[in-house]
């Protein structure tokens, strides 16, 4: 399991690369440059801006440069921002977006998979029905509705959460918009984990179970939940990924000084360091938290069949 | 053992959609939306850009026709919403519609080609993935003059595609091993007469139930897109945009959020359940 | 109420069923599966149930003990011992459940958590019924598998079902539901989907359990043969009712229901079927396979790369133009691999194939496509074979689409009702699909749709294992008549001997991806040269209680190798009472022993006289 963990995580690095390589490209290579916002500038001051920093040089020289800067763990500094090296501002802004996401994951964690085996095991009564209604509402709403709404709710009318900001780091005001993010991915949550449960309650080897007089509860916990987990576990890398986009929403919409903000602006600004900085983080994580799945899936299922 | 009716696997998914309770509920809704979305601009004095100086901001009422009210420049709610949601609905209808069809083509070769082939094109779709999607959405945005909708469209397709070519690609490897599949090459069949007759055709279960929740998923995205400001552009109204402002007016002139969050939310559900009762018709086990 | 225990001093029947009826409400209407059913089952007897599938044998048995599926219903009575289960609720009918009642089901691999290993599987049930702890339960198992005779138990309790053969699953299926020592056991279809080999050594144990703890057996089944030394009561099932019931012997010898007698003849019929004659030699052979090997990958899980399988290991085979060759052998023989390979459906490691004189492997992609005409398949899994998405009628007219484009729409569909009608389809039928249809019929629709195209051969791949032993021989006999009318040869593959014995001139038999043994039909059942097609044939079951009685007490055990290490040398060694120290040393080579007959025997002179 260790060597397969190992090979895995190394085989990451050549997709990393392509993904560094294609956005490297795709971000030189689209028209604007990251001078273009301010004020004109006069031509020669603007060259020597970019000879400063390299830009005047040969695409892959460029490119090669800054793979070595990579490897070095240098993202070099912000463009907008010169006093703030992008590592200075991922590692503000990460450890907001990262707990906002996690916390997310596991409310919906907590609040779906327990929904969905409950509509499973009164399929057809009113918990079900419930059930699939609120979860077709969850899922409806998006989150830009979901947010403001909390806030008039839990904050403005009741008092109980904060409204936005996050003042000193507590974990109060990650709350609402934890909340609002695991909105959809706990009703989705609840929908696999109820068909996937029906599913395999449904299968010879359940039957066989309960033929050999075995309490429904070990026939539920140990023989049904286990196998009906497996397709819980593989949305856990799309629900990832949901959470990521949409925190950035989320942030905007609550105030978060989170890591969302330099994505999309430093885009629009061309700030290239920031940006490839941002992707590079963005896309450790991903494949990583994919990888996870994956060695969790494997683990979970003995002797599944790789086609 | 034999029944008596001769009705083939299609047919008798419609009768049992036709027969659910909540898929003609949902379809319902859905074309009562269409409608409203069609005819409100013909039914309604107003034209979406057209400002009306005296009632700027005024609540839902009937002063000046306005039955739901208007927004800070005057314009007319409900046009502009009715207007909004064509636009939301055509191009996320169309944005699926394209990636499914690149989609399907990707996944049933990807699973019937040999391991290199499928590994390969596999690998290419891992990547993909991989990347920061809202970020190449955002260069594209900029390649193109703001709001274009072709961008929109492209930037819109680009990410159905994948997830459904992996589904499709993992059904269509379930699929080759079957014995009919098998059967056909005895037969002498060419591989493209196979791919098109045999393999698709039992694909598409899954593949449609799948769709019907991925226009929902694609009109969330568009309004999430046009919320960041990357959208669709003023003066033309989309439900992401009219979201966008209602929200900053939220205190003020509430209804400027509700009623384009109502319609978005309203044609979300209708399409979701559609979506349910499609996956439940099409899965015979269930009954 | 209080759960009480059943009383361990039965007096009259362990099971007793009176006017008991099974049924299902559905959305329109109301479902009766069986009526009337009178039955009952003598402490440490057997009660066989004998019906075709869908008569309602094991919904009857599943509502007994409280497991039919949703809408299920069940009136009458049902006794065990002394106690009426109609009724109970199911909190108490669940206690009963492996206490009282044990049950096999019919397929080992999809009965079995996946996930959890044996020994967990087999303590859980005891600490439930016998409240042991973890300790006592666990060396409970280990005594509950080597009960029966699962080899290398104390390796098996920390396995998962899948690193286990169907044969060995069974066996834990067994001690599954003997864990609790109940007093009754039923097994539904416990044998149906082993092959004959392991069938008979399945049978055996459940012999030595009835006789050894006085357990009470109820064994259903389509498969009258396979009963006749186990049961002592017998019970004929039909469309739900009762046909027939009493002691075995005495149905068997006098069958007073005429549906009894058919089932008793066909059963006879295919044990005593004359084979026919072989051909010469002299005539041309149709398709030929030369020292041909098959290397597959078989996956072990996501953690390792895929392993090797030689699933062919230099097989050799000739079939004449005109002839039919009989391919037998277990699962995992690498007969199925050899029906794919010899259509060029594989890749072949080495050797060569042969079609009507020239290699289909040189030829370009569409060439070779049309030479698929000549070649023909048919499948295991009549169903599946059939694209589920199409009728009758395209299915059989699509070859043509393909292979006589010329045809006319009209031609072709006239072609194809000329097809279904010489297999015996009525003509209503052929706008079905396939799910509608019976196994029997959709097997007729795959051979019309194979015979259509006026192959010159046709493989036929296990094409009755999915079907009922009345389906079986309308099927044998149709291949019958089709072969003589249509003149292709055939390549019937099957691990059912009596099939084979009807069918073919000539029959080769393969082991782990070899061939061991070929001969015509007539002398391969007389005289077999190889020891295992000794056993083979041992495992094939008589009619007569007596004779059968006695060839299951002298069923041994012996699970063939994995196919991932087979033995050196003889792969059959493992298991053969004559091996020597040379066996496994030496591969036999495959030598002509007589006129037409070939053998890989290292020691076939001696043992000439002996087999």
């Amino acid at each position: 399991m260790l060597s397969y963990a190992l090979r895995r995580t190394l085989g990451l690095l050549p997709t990393l690369l392509i993904i560094i390589t294609l956005s490297f490209l795709i971000l030189r290579l689209a028209p604007g440059g990251p001078f273009d916002q301010e004020q004109t500038l006069p031509p020669a001051v603007r060259a020597n801006l970019e000879h400063l920093y390299g830009f005047d040089q040969p695409l892959p020289e460029q490119y090669l440069r800054y793979l070595g800067a990579l490897a070095r763990l240098d993202f070099g500094s912000s463009l907008k921002e010169r006093d703030f090296t992008v590592t200075e501002l991922i590692r503000q802004g990460l450890p907001v977006s990262a707990a906002l996401g996690a916390l997310a994951i596991v409310l919906a964690l907590l609040a779906g998979l327990p929904a969905g085996i409950g509509a499973a095991l009164g399929r057809g009564g009113a918990t079900d029905h419930l059930t699939t209604g609120a979860t077709a509402l969850a899922l409806a709403l998006p989150s830009v509705v979901t947010g403001p709404l909390l806030a008039l709710i839990f904050g403005l009318t009741l008092h109980w959460l904060p409204v936005g900001g996050y003042q000193g780091g507590s974990l109060r005001y990650l709350v609402l918009p934890a909340l609002t993010l695991a909105l959809p991915v706990a009703a989705a949550l609840a929908r696999l984990m109820r068909a996937s449960l029906l599913e395999v309650l449904r299968t010879p080897y359940v039957r066989a179970a309960r033929a050999r007089g075995l309490s429904s509860a070990a026939v539920l916990w140990r023989h049904a939940l286990p196998a009906a987990l497996t397709p819980v576990v593989s949305y856990l890398g799309p629900a990832i990924a949901f959470v990521v986009t949409g925190s950035l929403v989320v942030e905007s919409v609550f105030g978060l000084p989170g890591t969302g903000r330099y994505l999309v602006q430093g885009a629009i600004d061309r700030d290239y360091p920031l940006v490839m900085g941002m992707i590079v983080v963005y896309a450790v994580l991903t494949l990583l938290l994919n990888l996870a799945v994956d060695v969790i899936h494997a683990a979970l299922e003995p002797g599944a069949r790789h086609a | 053992m034999p029944e008596a009716s001769a009705a083939g696997p299609w047919r008798s998914a419609a009768e049992r959609l036709a027969a659910s309770a909540a898929a003609r509920a949902a379809l319902a809704l859905l074309c009562g939306l269409v409608l409203f979305a069609l005819l409100a601009p013909a039914l309604s004095p107003w034209r979406p850009d057209g400002l009306d100086w005296q009632h700027l901001a005024a609540s839902p009422g009937a002063a000046g026709g306005h039955w739901l009210g208007t927004d800070r420049l005057g314009r007319d709610l409900l046009v502009r919403s009715a207007a909004g949601l064509r636009l939301s609905l055509a191009v996320s209808v169309l944005a699926s519609l394209v990636s499914l069809a690149i989609g399907v083509s990707y996944g049933a070769i990807a699973g019937f080609a040999g391991p290199r082939t499928d590994g390969a094109m596999m690998r290419f779709v891992d990547v993909l993935y991989a990347m920061p999607y809202l970020f190449i959405v955002i260069i594209l945005t900029s390649l193109f003059p703001r709001g274009s909708l072709t961008v929109l469209f492209v930037a819109l397709g680009a990410v159905g595609w994948l997830t459904t070519a992996r589904l499709v690609r993992g059904q269509a490897r379930a699929l080759r091993h079957r014995e009919f599949i098998l059967a056909a090459r005895t037969l002498g069949l060419a591989p493209a007469a196979l791919l098109v007759r045999h393999a698709v055709p039992n694909l598409l279960g899954p593949v449609v139930a799948y769709a019907s929740l991925a226009v929902p998923q694609m009109i969330l995205f568009e309004g999430f897109l046009s919320f960041l400001g990357l959208g669709v552009q003023e003066p033309n109204a989309s439900l992401g945009n009219l979201i966008a402002q209602g929200a900053q007016e939220m205190s003020s002139a509430p209804w400027m959020l509700i009623v384009p969050s109502g319609l978005l939310v309203l044609l979300i559900l209708s399409l979701n359940l559609l979506g349910d009762a499609l996956r439940d018709a099409l899965d015979p086990r269930e009954h | 109420m209080p759960w009480t225990p059943v009383s361990t001093e039965p007096r009259g029947p362990l099971l007793a069923l009176e006017r008991f009826g099974v049924g299902y409400a559905g959305p329109a209407s109301f479902t009766t599966v069986a009526s009337d059913i009178d039955l009952s089952v003598a402490p440490g007897e057997c009660l066989a149930v004998v019906g075709e599938s869908g008569a309602g044998k094991s919904q009857l048995f599943l509502a007994v003990v409280g497991l039919l599926g949703a809408g299920g219903q069940v009136w009458g009575s049902a006794r065990l011992a002394g106690r009426e289960l109609v009724g109970l609720p199911e909190a108490q009918l669940a206690q009963l459940r492996g206490r009282d009642v044990g049950l096999v089901f019919q397929d080992p691999s999809s009965a079995l958590t996946p996930h959890l290993t044996i020994g967990t599987q087999l303590a859980e049930v005891r600490r439930r019924h016998l409240n042991e702890s973890a300790r006592a339960a666990r060396s409970g198992a280990l005594e509950l598998l080597e009960q029966v005779h699962l080899a290398d138990a104390a390796r098996r309790l920390g396995q998962f079902p899948h690193e286990l053969s169907g044969g060995m699953r069974q066996r834990v299926m067994i001690a599954l539901a003997l864990a609790a020592a109940p007093r009754l056991l039923i097994a539904d279809e416990p044998t149906t989907a082993l092959d004959a080999t392991l069938q008979a050594q399945i049978l055996a144990l459940l012999a030595e359990l009835k006789r050894a703890r006085g357990l009470a057996v109820v064994l259903i089944t389509h498969d009258l043969a396979s009963v006749t030394g186990l049961a002592d009561e017998l019970a004929v099932l039909r469309a739900g009712r009762i046909l027939e019931q009493g002691r075995a012997a005495a149905i068997l010898a006098r069958p007073r229901e005429p549906y009894t007698a058919r089932l008793i003849a066909s059963a006879r019929a295919a044990l005593e079927a004359r084979p026919p004659a072989p051909a010469g030699a002299g005539a041309a052979a149709a398709l030929e396979l030369e020292a041909v090997s098959v290397d597959l990958p078989v996956n072990r899980g996501l953690l390792r790369r895929p392993a090797q399988l030689r699933a062919l290991d230099a097989v050799s085979l000739r079939l004449a133009e005109g002839a039919s060759l009989g391919l037998v052998g277990e699962s995992g023989s690498g007969k199925s691999t050899l029906a794919r390979a010899a259509l060029a459906l594989l890749k072949i490691a080495h050797g060569r194939i042969v079609w009507l004189g020239s290699d289909p492997g040189v030829l370009p992609a569409a060439q070779l496509r049309r030479r698929r005409r000549d070649l023909q398949l048919i499948f295991q899994d009549p169903i599946a074979s059939l694209d589920p998405r199409r009728r009758c009628l395209e299915l059989v007219t699509e070859g043509l689409e393909v292979h006589e484009p010329h045809l006319s729409g009209a031609e072709r569909h006239a072609a194809a009702r000329r097809m279904l009608a010489r297999v015996g389809l009525a003509e209503e039928l052929e706008r079905r699909y396939p799910h509608q249809l019976s196994g029997g019929q959709c097997q007729r629709v795959a051979l019309a749709r194979a015979l259509v195209l006026s192959p010159r051969v046709l493989v036929c791949d296990e094409p009755l294992s999915a079907l009922d032993a009345a389906t079986r021989e309308e099927i044998i006999e149709l291949i019958a008549t089709l072969r003589a009318r249509e003149r292709v040869s055939l390549l019937f593959i099957s691990h059912d001997l009596a099939a084979v014995r009807t069918l073919c001139q000539e029959v080769l038999v393969l082991y782990l991806g070899r061939g061991i043994e070929q001969a015509p039909t007539a002398a391969l059942f007389a005289q077999p040269r190889h020891p295992y097609t000794r056993e083979l044939l041992a495992a094939i079951p008589a009619l007569d209680p007596k004779l059968e009685a006695a060839r299951l007490a002298a069923v041994r055990t012996g699970e063939p190798p994995s196919p991932l290490a087979p033995p050196s040398g003889c792969h059959y060694r493992s298991r053969c009472s004559y091996a020597e120290a040379r066996c496994a040393t030496e591969r036999p080579p495959w030598e002509e022993v007589a006129p037409q007959r070939q053998v890989a025997c290292l020691r076939w002179r001696e043992l000439a006289g002996q087999l």
